[in-house]
C-alpha cells in the first residue's frame, strides 16, 4: 500500500504520549470536519503489530478504516503465527471496542459506588499516596518488553522490588519437564510427537506456532508422516488428531512413558484398565523413532512422564537457551508469599496491572482477604473485574490495539506494538500512566527513564537492533518487529499465508499411479492400524466412592478467563463438546451413571472447604473416575459477555489435577451446546483414507462447471465467462480451531445470539465446524469438519426462492440479495447442507461494539436469510485492484476472511476457469478429493479432501 | 335415496332454511364471542411477531417451517371437500350432494382465505409480500417461475376467484328467494344488492344452469391442481420424506379427507343450531361417510407406499428418515401412528352400518380425522426438516406462544366466518333441494 505513514504515525504518536489530546466519548472519533490526508475513506490501512491475547506473542496486523480498527489478523512475515491468528486474537477487537470498558478513571468510595474523576486528579491523589513512601507492589499479567523493564525501573524508584507477573495459566509443571523453562520447540522436526495431556494445539505456551509446525511435521512425504501419540486424561481437541490415543487416569502417565520407552505393557494395562494392543502399538511407533519429542501437560505426572520420555534423543528438538516469555511467570506460591506479606500489613500499595487475581487464585490461598487489607489498591486495567471492584483506584489503561509496546516471545523474536486506531475511552498507556505518577510522586522522570513519556521509552529501548533513525523506526513499524531473517520478506497484506500447492499433494502422480508404500516397510517402521483405547471400556480401578479426579485444563477460547467478555469466543463452540457460553465438567459415562447425572444435571464439586456447582457434559472422551473442567467461566462482574456462564473452577485450584468430591444436586439446567447428532449414522459425511493404501476417487468429481452436466439435469448449465470461484478444504489439515469460525464473524458482522438462542438452533456462523464422534473407529474417534455454503452449481436453494432472492452469480457463486429477500426460508429447507442462516430478530451490538463492523459488509435486516458469500467483499476488491493495474486477477490474490486465518491451511481458495489455479490442479490431482452428499447432485464448489488416518 | 321425514313441499323447505336465519340463539351468540375472542388475541399475538420478528416463534435452523405452514396445508385442504361436493358431484350427478353443498362451499370459500393469511404470517419480512405477486413493473422484476411458493401463489388465488364464483353464482336464486320473503330493514337492502336483480324469469334459469356447468367443469380440474401444487412445494424439495412423485394424489386425497370431516364437523352442530334437522338427515351424513373410507383408503395406500418406497430406493437418508419418523424418534414416531390411526383406522369404522347410521359416532370420528389430517401436515414437514442430510444439523421443534395462538386464530376466523355467514344466507341451497323432491312427494301436498 504506497501510502505514507510517516506523518500519521508521529501524530498517533504524539496522541498516545501526550497528556491532553486523549479521545474520549463515542462522537468525536469520526466524522472529521477536515479530513486528515493519509485516512482515504473506503481504503483500508494495515498496521502491524503484536497479538497480547495469549503469551504466545503472534504477530498480527490490524485493518483500520477510517481511523477504526476493524480486523485483526496475522503478519504475513512473522515467525510464530505466519500470516495467521486464532479466535482469541481475532477476538482483540471486542476488548477494545468492548461495552464493558471502564471509560475513564475512578475512584471508589467507602460504600461502594464510584465517582469519576479527572485524570490528573486521579494522578495527583495517587502520586500522593506514593509519595508517603509506602511499601509497593505490583501484580501484572505476563510482560517480558519495555513495559517490564519500566515496572521493574519505577518499583526502584519507589524503593521496592514487589513485581510479580501472574497468569494463572503458570506453566509450572511443565516447566519442570525442560529444567525450569518452556524452551523453544522444534515440533516440525520432530517424527513421533508424544504429547502427555499437552493441548499444543489450542492453548499450551504458543498454540498457533505449534499448529503451523504440527502441519509441517504431519505432510505426507513418501507415504508416511510424523506421528502422533497422546497420553492424556481427555481426548481434547488436540488429541482428536492424534494417530493413537491412549486415555489414562491422571498419574498413569508415568507409567505409560515406561511402557512407551519399551517396558512391559501387561502391568501397566492391567493396573490402568488399558487396551494392550494399543500401548504395545504406541511403543512400536515410538520404537521406531529418531527423534521423539515428549511435551508436558498441565500436570506434574505428565511432566515427569515428558521428561523421561525426552532422555532418548529429544534435545535436538529442545532449545532451552531460547525460553518462551512464559517461562518468566511467577510460580504460585510467589503469590503466595505476596499474600503472606499483605495479610501481614507489608504492602501499603498494590498495583495490579492487567492481572485478575482475585478471579484467577484458588479461594483457598486468601488472596481476595489479603487484598481487603490493603490501604491502598490501584488497577490499571482495561474493564472492571473481580480484582478491580476491589481496587481502592481505578486508572484504567489502554488495549494493546491502542498502545505502544513490545513483546518478546522469545529472546530474539521482539515484536513492536503500535496504536492501529483511536482510542474510544478517556484511556491511557500504562507505561504513561505508570511514569505520570512518579513524575508526580517527586521521582525525576528524565533522570529514572531517560524518556519524557513511554514512546520515548520504547524508542529508546528499541534504538539498539535499529538505530535511532526515524526512517528504521518506521521500517520497523511496517514489518512489526525484529527476529531472525525479519529482514527478509515484504510486508504485504494478508493474503494465503505458507499455504502453498506443496503443502497440499499427498501424491506426486496421478491417481492411475499410486506408489504405496511396500507392507513390510510398514511393518518395519510401525506403521500399522492406529488404535486408541475405547474409554469407557473395562478399567478395574473404579472410583469406590464419589472422590474423582479432577482434570482442570484452560479453555480453548478463554484461556484462563481474559476471554469470557468476548461474545465471539462466547459463542464460539468448544470444538470437542460444542459448548457455548457456559462452564461444564466431562466425565464418562460410567461415572455418569455412578452418579446418576446425565448431561444437563448439576454437580457439586468440592476441594476442601470450597466448592463449585457445574452441569455435567457426558462423553466417552474422558476417563472413568476423571472429571474435566475447563477454566474462564464463572466471572462475576467481569461484563454483560462474562456473566452468569456457570461457575468458576479456578477457585478450587490452577491447572491441573486435583482429587476432589463430587456428589449430585439434583437440579439440571439446559446446558447451551450446538446440539444434533454426533455421528455420522453411516453416511459417508467425513471421509477418511488410510495412510497405507492409495487415496481412490470412488465417484469423480461432478464439477461445478458446465461440463458436470448430464442428462439429468433438469435445468441447464450456468455459463461463466471469466471466474468460477471454488474452494478446497483440506479434511487432514483441521484440527477443529474454530479460528475460521472468528474469521467469519469479524469479517461480515455475524450477530453473536446467546445461549438461549443457541440452544434453539438459531446461532449465525456461516462456517461452523461439524464433530462426528466413531467410537467405532478408534485411528480417528473425533472428525471435524468445516462446514460453509458449497456455492453449488446446481443449488437447490435457488430455484425454490419465490423472487431470486437466493441467485447464481455470473462467477458461480451463490449469492443472497439482501434487499430482495421476503424471508420465506425455503432455501434453508432445501439446502442439504444446512448452511443458511435466518435473521430471527434485529441483532444489536452493544456500544461501542457496534464499531467493530466491517464498513464493507451490510447489517441484515430481521426477517432475511444470510449466508456464506465467500467474503464477496474481498473478490470485489481485488477484481477492481486488478482492474486498475490492468492485470488478471492472479490466483492467490482473493482470501477470504477463513482461508486467510487458518493456522494450518486447510482451506485453498481459487478460480476453476483457471486450469493452473491451485483448487483446479488439486481438485485434478488429489486423489482424496471428494464432495459431500454428492448423489443429491447440486454439484458443491467446495470441494474436500479425505483426513489421512493411521 | 330421500328419506322419509324429508319435507314434503317446497314451502317446507323454503320455511324451514330461512327461519334458519332468524335470530340468534344465546348459544350461537356465544360461539362468534368465542371465535371473536380467539380472533382478536391471535391478530395481538401476530402483530407481536411482527415487531419483534420471526424469533417469538419455535423455528430455527434446520426446522424453517413448522405450525404455519401445516395450518396453510390444513385449511387449503378442507377448502377442497367443497369444490368437491358441490362441483364434481354434480357433474356426476349425485344428487344427495344438494343439501349440504352449500355448506361445503361455505367452508371452501373461508377455508381458503384463512389458509391464505398463513404463507403471509409465516413470511420474515411480510411487509414486501407483494413481491411474490406477478405484477408488471418498469424494473422487470418477477417472481421465480421456478419456485413452488409462485405456483401457490398463482394456484391459491386463481382457487379463491372461481370458487367464490361458483358459490356466488349457486347462492343468487337463494338470495332472490330470501329477498322476496324479507320485509324491510338492512337485510332487504343487502339481499336486494347481491341478488343482481334475479326474478326467476326462464332465461334467468337457462342462463344460470349453463353457467353453473361451465362453472363446475372449470373448479373441477383445480381440486386437484390446488392441492397438488401444495404438495410440490415438499415434493419439490430435496429433503428425504418430501421428495416424493406420490405427493400430488397423496395430498389431494387427504385434503378431500380432511375437508369431508370437516363438513361433518360443521354440519352436526349447525344441523342443530340452524334446526335443519328435517332437511339433513343422517343419510347424507352416512354418504359423505362413506366417502371418507374411499379417501382414507387412498391415504392408507399412500403411507404404505412411502415407507415401501423408503426402503426399495435403498437410499440411506430415506431410509433412515423413514425409520426415523415411524419407529426411532419418540415425539415424531408417537405423532406419526396417531395419524395412521385417525386416517385411516377411524374411517374405516365406517364400513359398519350401524356406526356410520350414529350422528354422534360420526361427528366423533370426524374430529379425530381433522386432528390427525392436522398432524399428518405436522409430520411431514417438521419430520423431514429435524432430520435432513447432514446429522450435525439435527434438532427437534416445539411451537411456541404465539404460533399457538395463531392457529387457534386461524380456527376463530374460519369458524366464526362461517356461522356468521350461515345465518345472513341460506345454509342449505333451497332451489336445488326442491329440484331433488321426487313426483309423487309434490303430489302429496
Amino acid at each position: 500500500m504506497p501510502i505514507s505513514r510517516r506523518e500519521f504515525l508521529k501524530g498517533m504518536g504524539v496522541v498516545a504520549g501526550s497528556t491532553g489530546i486523549a479521545l474520549s466519548g463515542s462522537q468525536r472519533l469520526i466524522p472529521y470536519l477536515i479530513q486528515p490526508e493519509e485516512i482515504v475513506p473506503g481504503v483500508s490501512t494495515w498496521y502491524a503489530t503484536s497479538c497480547r491475547e495469549c503469551p504466545a506473542g503472534c504477530g498480527m496486523v490490524v485493518r483500520n478504516r477510517e481511523s477504526r480498527a476493524v480486523k485483526c489478523e496475522g503478519n504475513p512475515i512473522h515467525p510464530i503465527a505466519q500470516g495467521t491468528l486464532c479466535s482469541r486474537g481475532q477476538a482483540a477487537l471486542q476488548g477494545l471496542y468492548n461495552p464493558d470498558r471502564i471509560p475513564s478513571p475512578k475512584r471508589r468510595n467507602p460504600n461502594g459506588s464510584y465517582t469519576d474523576v479527572s485524570w490528573d486528579k486521579a494522578i495527583s491523589s495517587v502520586a500522593d499516596v506514593l509519595a508517603a513512601g509506602k511499601r509497593i507492589a505490583i501484580i501484572t499479567d505476563l510482560q517480558s518488553g519495555s513495559l517490564g523493564t519500566l515496572m521493574q525501573a519505577w518499583l526502584s524508584a519507589f524503593g521496592s522490588d514487589r513485581f510479580l507477573m501472574y497468569e494463572p495459566v503458570n506453566y509450572e509443571s511443565a516447566k519442570r519437564a525442560f529444567g525450569g523453562v518452556i524452551p523453544s520447540l522444534n515440533i516440525a522436526g520432530s517424527d513421533c510427537i508424544v504429547s502427555f495431556g499437552c493441548d499444543f494445539l489450542e492453548t499450551w505456551v504458543s498454540p498457533i506456532e505449534y499448529a503451523h509446525a504440527f502441519t509441517r511435521m504431519r505432510r505426507v512425504v513418501n507415504g508416511t508422516r510424523g506421528r502422533f501419540i497422546y497420553v492424556g486424561p481427555r481426548i481434547s481437541m488436540t488429541a482428536a488428531k492424534a494417530d493413537i490415543r491412549v486415555i489414562v487416569p491422571p498419574g498413569a502417565e508415568v507409567a505409560v512413558a515406561s511402557v512407551l520407552k519399551g517396558g512391559s505393557a501387561g502391568g501397566v494395562a492391567d493396573k490402568y484398565g488399558l487396551d494392550i494392543n494399543t500401548l504395545t502399538e504406541a511403543a512400536g511407533l515410538v520404537a521406531g523413532s529418531r527423534s521423539l519429542l515428549a511435551l508436558p501437560g498441565w500436570t506434574a505426572a505428565s511432566a515427569q512422564a515428558a521428561l523421561e520420555m525426552n532422555t532418548t534423543g529429544a534435545s535436538a528438538l529442545i532449545d532451552t537457551t531460547r525460553p518462551h516469555a512464559v517461562s518468566k511467570l511467577a510460580a504460585e506460591s510467589d503469590m503466595r508469599a505476596l499474600i503472606d506479606d499483605m495479610n501481614a500489613g507489608l504492602v501499603d500499595v498494590l498495583i495490579v496491572i492487567g492481572a485478575n487475581p482475585v478471579y484467577g487464585m484458588p479461594k483457598s490461598s486468601g488472596f481476595d482477604k489479603a487484598l481487603e487489607l490493603v490501604p491502598n489498591v490501584i488497577s490499571m486495567t482495561n474493564y472492571m473485574d473481580e480484582t478491580s471492584a476491589l481496587a481502592h483506584w481505578l486508572l484504567p489503561s489502554n488495549t494493546p490495539l491502542e498502545s505502544w509496546g513490545d513483546y518478546e516471545p522469545y529472546p530474539d523474536v521482539r515484536n513492536l506494538i503500535q496504536p492501529t486506531t483511536g482510542q474510544p475511552f478517556n484511556t491511557r498507556d500504562t507505561g504513561d500512566i505508570l511514569m505520570e505518577l512518579a513524575d508526580k510522586a517527586g521521582v525525576n522522570r528524565t533522570a529514572v527513564f531517560k524518556a519524557a513519556n513511554y514512546y520515548e521509552f520504547l524508542r529508546a529501548r528499541w534504538n539498539q537492533p535499529v538505530g535511532a533513525s526515524d526512517t528504521a523506526w518506521e521500517e520497523l513499524l511496517r514489518r512489526g518487529g525484529v527476529w531472525p531473517g525479519s529482514s527478509r520478506g515484504t510486508p504485504s497484506l494478508p493474503s494465503t499465508g505458507y499455504n502453498t500447492l506443496a503443502d497440499f499433494q499427498y501424491y506426486d502422480g496421478p491417481p492411475s499411479a499410486p506408489s504405496p508404500m511396500p507392507a513390510s516397510e510398514m511393518e518395519a517402521t510401525g506403521l500399522g492400524t492406529a488404535r486408541a483405547v475405547q474409554a469407557g471400556t473395562a478399567i478395574s480401578n473404579k472410583p469406590s466412592s464419589k472422590k474423582l479426579k479432577n482434570i482442570i485444563y484452560p479453555h480453548t477460547y478463554l484461556y484462563d478467563g481474559r476471554g469470557a467478555n468476548r461474545s465471539w469466543l462466547q459463542e464460539n463452540p468448544e470444538p470437542v463438546t460444542k459448548i457455548v457460553w457456559h462452564a461444564w465438567a466431562e466425565i464418562n459415562p460410567g461415572t455418569a451413571s455412578e452418579l446418576d447425572v446425565n448431561t444437563g444435571d448439576m454437580i457439586r464439586i468440592s476441594l476442601g472447604k470450597e466448592s463449585v456447582e457445574l452441569p455435567v457434559y457426558v462423553w466417552r472422551g474422558v476417563a472413568l473416575g476423571v472429571i474435566a473442567t475447563p477454566t474462564g467461566q464463572g466471572h462475576s462482574g467481569y461484563g454483560q459477555f462474562a456473566d452468569d456462564t456457570g461457575d468458576n473452577i479456578l477457585k478450587l485450584s490452577g491447572p491441573g489435577v486435583r482429587t476432589v468430591s463430587v456428589s449430585k444436586l439434583g437440579n439440571s439446567i439446559w446446558l447451551p451446546r450446538i446440539k444434533g447428532s454426533h455421528h455420522q449414522n453411516d453416511r459417508d459425511i467425513v471421509q477418511t483414507t488410510p495412510i497405507d493404501k492409495p487415496a481412490h476417487r470412488a465417484k469423480p468429481i461432478i464439477m461445478p462447471l458446465p461440463e458436470g452436466y448430464t442428462k439429468r439435469d433438469f435445468y441447464p448449465p450456468h455459463k461463466y465467462a471469466v471466474h468460477r470461484w471454488a474452494m478446497v478444504v483440506d479434511l487432514n489439515k483441521c484440527i477443529g480451531c474454530h479460528a475460521c469460525v472468528t474469521a467469519c464473524y469479524a469479517e461480515n458482522n455475524l450477530a453473536t445470539v446467546g445461549p438461549t438462542e443457541i440452544w434453539r438452533r438459531r446461532e449465525m456462523s456461516w462456517v461452523r465446524i461439524d464433530r462426528y464422534f466413531d467410537w467405532d473407529h478408534p485411528a480417528a474417534p473425533i472428525v471435524f469438519q468445516p462446514m460453509l455454503c458449497q456455492h453449488c452449481d446446481a443449488a437447490p436453494c435457488e430455484p425454490v426462492c419465490p423472487v431470486f432472492a437466493a441467485s447464481h452469480s455470473d462467477e458461480g457463486l451463490n449469492m443472497q440479495v439482501y434487499n430482495r429477500c421476503v424471508g420465506t426460508r425455503y432455501c434453508s429447507n432445501n439446502c442439504p447442507y444446512k448452511v443458511r442462516r435466518f435473521n430471527w430478530y434485529d441483532y444489536k451490538w452493544p456500544e461501542p461494539l457496534n464499531w467493530q463492523l466491517n464498513p464493507d459488509v451490510t447489517v441484515r435486516c430481521r426477517g432475511v436469510m444470510e449466508k456464506c458469500t465467500f467474503c464477496i467483499q474481498r473478490i470485489r476488491e481485488a477484481e477492481i485492484v486488478a482492474k486498475r493495474e490492468g492485470r488478471k486477477v492472479r490466483d492467490g490474490d482473493i482470501t477470504p476472511a477463513c482461508v486467510g486465518t487458518c493456522p494450518t491451511g486447510v482451506y485453498v481458495f481459487g478460480d476453476l476457469k483457471d486450469k493452473n489455479s491451485r483448487v483446479s490442479r488439486l481438485i485434478a490431482d488429489d486423489p482424496r478429493a471428494y464432495q459431500v452428499l454428492q448423489n443429491l447432485n447440486t454439484k458443491p464448489a467446495v470441494i474436500y479432501l479425505k483426513q489421512i488416518i493411521g | 335415496m330421500v328419506e322419509t321425514d324429508t319435507p314434503k313441499a317446497m314451502e317446507t323447505v323454503d320455511d324451514i332454511v330461512i327461519d334458519s336465519l332468524g335470530k340468534p340463539s344465546i348459544g350461537y351468540i356465544a360461539a362468534v364471542g368465542l371465535f371473536v375472542f380467539l380472533v382478536i388475541v391471535g391478530i395481538v399475538a401476530y402483530i407481536f411477531q411482527y415487531y419483534i420478528g420471526m424469533g417469538v416463534t419455535g423455528l430455527s435452523i434446520p426446522i424453517a417451517w413448522a405450525v404455519y405452514i401445516t395450518n396453510f396445508v390444513f385449511w387449503i385442504g378442507i377448502a377442497h371437500a367443497g369444490t368437491l361436493i358441490s362441483a364434481i358431484l354434480f357433474l356426476f350427478r349425485t344428487s344427495w350432494r344438494n343439501r349440504i353443498n352449500r355448506a361445503a362451499e361455505t367452508m371452501t370459500i373461508f377455508a381458503i382465505v384463512t389458509a391464505g393469511l398463513f404463507p403471509l404470517i409465516h413470511l420474515g419480512r411480510v411487509w414486501v409480500f407483494w413481491w411474490l405477486i406477478p405484477y408488471p413493473n418498469w424494473r422487470h422484476l418477477w417472481p421465480n417461475f421456478k419456485s413452488p411458493l409462485i405456483f401457490d401463489v398463482i394456484a391459491v388465488t386463481t382457487y379463491l376467484v372461481v370458487s367464490t364464483l361458483f358459490f356466488y353464482l349457486g347462492l343468487l336464486p337463494d338470495i332472490a328467494t330470501v329477498r322476496d320473503r324479507t320485509d324491510k330493514g338492512w337485510r332487504k337492502s343487502m339481499y336486494t344488492f347481491f341478488a343482481l336483480g334475479w326474478t326467476g324469469e326462464y332465461d334467468q334459469w337457462r342462463h344460470f344452469a349453463r353457467s353453473y356447468l361451465a362453472l363446475a367443469a372449470l373448479v373441477t380440474p383445480l381440486v386437484i391442481s390446488v392441492h397438488s401444487v401444495v404438495s410440490w412445494d415438499f415434493a419439490m424439495a430435496l429433503l428425504p420424506g418430501w421428495h416424493s412423485t406420490i405427493f400430488a394424489p397423496y395430498f389431494v386425497a387427504g385434503a378431500i379427507h380432511s375437508g369431508l370431516a370437516m363438513v361433518i364437523t360443521l354440519l352436526v352442530p349447525l344441523r342443530k343450531a340452524l334446526r335443519l334437522e328435517r332437511l339433513l338427515t343422517p343419510y347424507y351424513f352416512e354418504q359423505i361417510a362413506l366417502l371418507t373410507v374411499l379417501t382414507g383408503s387412498i391415504l392408507a395406500y399412500s403411507y404404505m407406499v412411502e415407507g415401501f418406497m423408503a426402503w426399495y430406493s435403498g437410499d440411506i437418508f430415506e431410509r433412515q428418515f423413514a425409520a426415523y419418523r415411524a419407529l426411532h424418534s419418540p415425539v415424531y414416531a408417537t405423532l406419526f401412528w396417531v395419524v395412521v390411526v385417525c386416517n385411516t383406522f377411524v374411517p374405516m369404522t365406517f364400513l359398519a352400518r350401524g356406526l356410520r347410521k350414529n350422528l354422534t359416532y360420526v361427528f366423533i370420528a370426524a374430529i379425530l380425522i381433522n386432528v390427525g389430517m392436522w398432524l399428518e401436515r405436522f409430520v411431514i414437514i417438521t419430520g423431514s426438516l429435524s432430520h435432513d442430510f447432514l446429522p450435525s444439523s439435527w434438532a427437534l421443534y416445539a411451537p411456541r406462544i404465539v404460533e399457538i395462538l395463531v392457529t387457534l386464530f386461524s380456527a376463530g376466523l374460519f369458524f366464526g366466518t362461517v356461522i356468521v355467514f350461515v345465518k345472513l344466507f341460506p345454509s342449505i341451497p333451497m332451489s336445488e333441494a326442491k329440484e331433488e323432491l321426487l313426483p309423487e312427494e309434490v303430489e302429496h301436498v
